[in-house]
C-alpha cells in the first residue's frame, strides 16, 4: 500500500478531501496521514498532493508484515513471553537479561530481511 | 469658507477624512455620496489602502477589517466581538503565549526534502543494470553459438564484446550501489527536514488553538456591550448580537469598537451619514 503523510495545514486539508472523494481508493485515514490503495490510481491521488504541496507531502510504499516470514523466531518468541510476564514493572532489558531471549541492543542492530 | 468641489456635508474644524472619489472631492468625518455611482468595495479598499490617496484618513484599527463595511453580508460573531475588544485595548490572557509561539514558527525552518533526484538516479541505475545484464546474457549465448561453429575469427569477436559488456554491467552495478547510498542518505536528511516541518504544523495547530481562546475571552469582555448595541440599532428587532440580522450587527459592532477610519455604509438606517456617524462614533462614507 502507499503511505501518505502530510506535514501542513493546507496538505493535510487536501489529504482529507482526497479520502472523502476518493474513498475506494483510500484503505485507511490516520488524521494527517492515510494508505492509499497499490494501484495507479493511489499512486495518482499520492503524486497529485505531492505536486500540489511539495515539500509536504511524504510518500513511502509499505509492504505487509507476516511476523512468521519476516521476524525471526526469537524475536516472536521473545515478544510473546515478554507480554506474558509475571511482574509488569521488569523492563525488557531485565526480562532478557540471563535468558535465551535477545538483548534490546543485539534486535536494534539486525534489519529485517527484505 | 468653503472651497470648490465640497459638499454639504463637510462637517467644520473636522480635516481628519478626505475622501475623492465620484469625482468630488470632501472633508469630513460624515461624506454622503449616494447616488454617485462609487463602488462600495473600491471605497473600501481606497481607505484601508494607506497609500491610496482617494481616502486619506487614519489606519483602520483591528475591528476595521471587520466592520468596516455595513451591507448584508453576515459577520462571524466570536471574531468580530473579538476584533471589537481589541480595538478598544483589551487584552486576552494568553497574548504572550501566542507571540511566544508565533515568533517560534517565525524562527522554524521550513527545509524542503529533497528526495526526488535520488530516487530517480536509483531508478534509472536500476534499469540500466537490467539492460547490461540481458545485454551479457545475449553476448554469451552468441560466443555459445561461435564456439560451435568452430570459426576461430567470430569467436575472438564474440568473446571480445562479450568483456566489453561485463565490464559495463559492472559498471552500471557500482553506479546502482553509489545511487542507493545517495538514496539513503537524502532520506535521511528528509527525516531531518520532515521533523522541522512537522514541528512547524505542531505551531500552527497551538496557535489556532490560542487564537480560539483569546477570541472567546475577547469577546465575552464586550458582549454585553454588543447586545445593548444591537437591541438599540435604528431598524433593529434583535434582543442580542448573535441573533441580529447582518446589518444590525455589523452596525452594533462598529457602535461599540473605537473606528477611525470611515465606516463604508451600503445599507441605510440613518437619516443621513452625518446621524450614522453619530451613532456610531465613528467617521463614515455613505455610498
Amino acid at each position: 500500500m502507499l503511505l501518505v503523510v502530510t506535514y501542513s495545514r493546507g496538505a493535510r486539508d487536501s489529504l482529507r478531501n482526497v479520502c472523502r472523494t476518493h474513498e475506494s481508493s483510500v484503505v485507511r485515514r490516520f488524521g494527517r496521514a492515510a494508505l492509499f490503495e497499490p494501484t495507479h490510481h493511489g499512486a495518482f491521488l499520492a503524486l497529485r498532493l505531492r505536486e500540489k504541496h511539495p515539500g509536504d507531502v511524504q510518500v513511502e510504499r509499505t509492504s505487509p508484515f507476516n511476523e512468521f516470514a519476516d521476524a525471526p523466531d526469537p524475536v516472536r518468541e521473545a515478544a510473546r513471553a515478554y507480554e506474558d510476564r509475571d511482574a509488569p514493572s521488569t523492563p525488557y532489558a531485565a526480562f532478557a537479561a540471563g535468558t535465551d531471549h535477545p538483548a534490546p541492543e543485539r534486535m536494534r542492530e539486525r534489519d529485517l530481511e527484505s | 469658507m468653503r472651497g470648490p468641489g465640497r459638499g454639504e456635508d463637510e462637517d467644520e474644524g473636522e480635516r481628519t477624512v478626505r475622501v475623492r472619489l465620484g469625482d468630488v472631492e470632501r472633508f469630513g468625518r460624515a461624506v454622503d455620496l449616494t447616488g454617485r455611482g462609487v463602488d462600495p468595495e473600491t471605497a473600501l479598499r481606497a481607505v484601508r489602502d494607506p497609500a491610496d490617496d482617494r481616502v486619506v484618513c487614519p489606519a483602520p484599527g483591528p475591528a476595521h477589517e471587520r466592520v468596516g463595511m455595513v451591507d448584508g453580508s453576515s459577520v462571524p460573531p466570536l471574531a468580530t466581538l473579538a476584533a471589537v475588544a481589541r480595538s478598544l485595548g483589551e487584552r486576552a490572557s494568553v497574548d504572550g503565549r501566542l507571540a511566544e509561539r508565533r515568533a517560534e514558527l517565525e524562527r522554524t525552518p521550513a527545509p524542503t526534502p529533497e528526495v526526488a533526484p535520488a530516487r530517480e538516479r536509483v531508478a534509472e541505475a536500476r534499469g540500466r543494470v537490467e539492460e547490461r545484464r540481458e545485454r551479457v546474457a545475449t553476448l554469451q549465448g552468441r560466443l555459445q553459438a561461435a564456439r560451435e561453429v568452430g570459426e576461430s575469427a567470430a569467436e575472438r569477436d564474440a568473446e571480445e564484446r562479450l568483456a566489453d559488456a561485463v565490464r559495463e554491467l559492472s559498471e552500471a552495478e557500482t553506479e546502482r550501489l553509489a545511487a542507493a547510498e545517495a538514496l539513503e542518505r537524502a532520506r535521511n536528511e528528509a527525516r531531518e527536514a520532515r521533523d522541522a516541518r512537522e514541528r512547524r504544523l505542531e505551531l500552527q495547530d497551538h496557535i489556532d488553538n490560542l487564537e480560539r481562546e483569546a477570541r472567546a475571552e475577547l469577546a465575552r469582555r464586550v458582549r454585553p456591550r454588543a447586545d445593548a448595541a444591537a437591541v438599540a440599532t435604528p431598524g433593529s428587532r434583535a434582543t442580542r448580537f448573535d441573533a441580529a440580522d447582518p446589518v444590525t450587527a455589523r452596525l452594533a459592532a462598529a457602535r461599540v469598537a473605537d473606528l477611525r477610519a470611515p465606516v463604508v455604509l451600503v445599507r441605510r438606517r440613518f437619516d443621513g451619514a452625518k446621524a450614522a456617524a453619530a451613532w456610531l462614533d465613528a467617521p463614515v462614507l455613505r455610498v
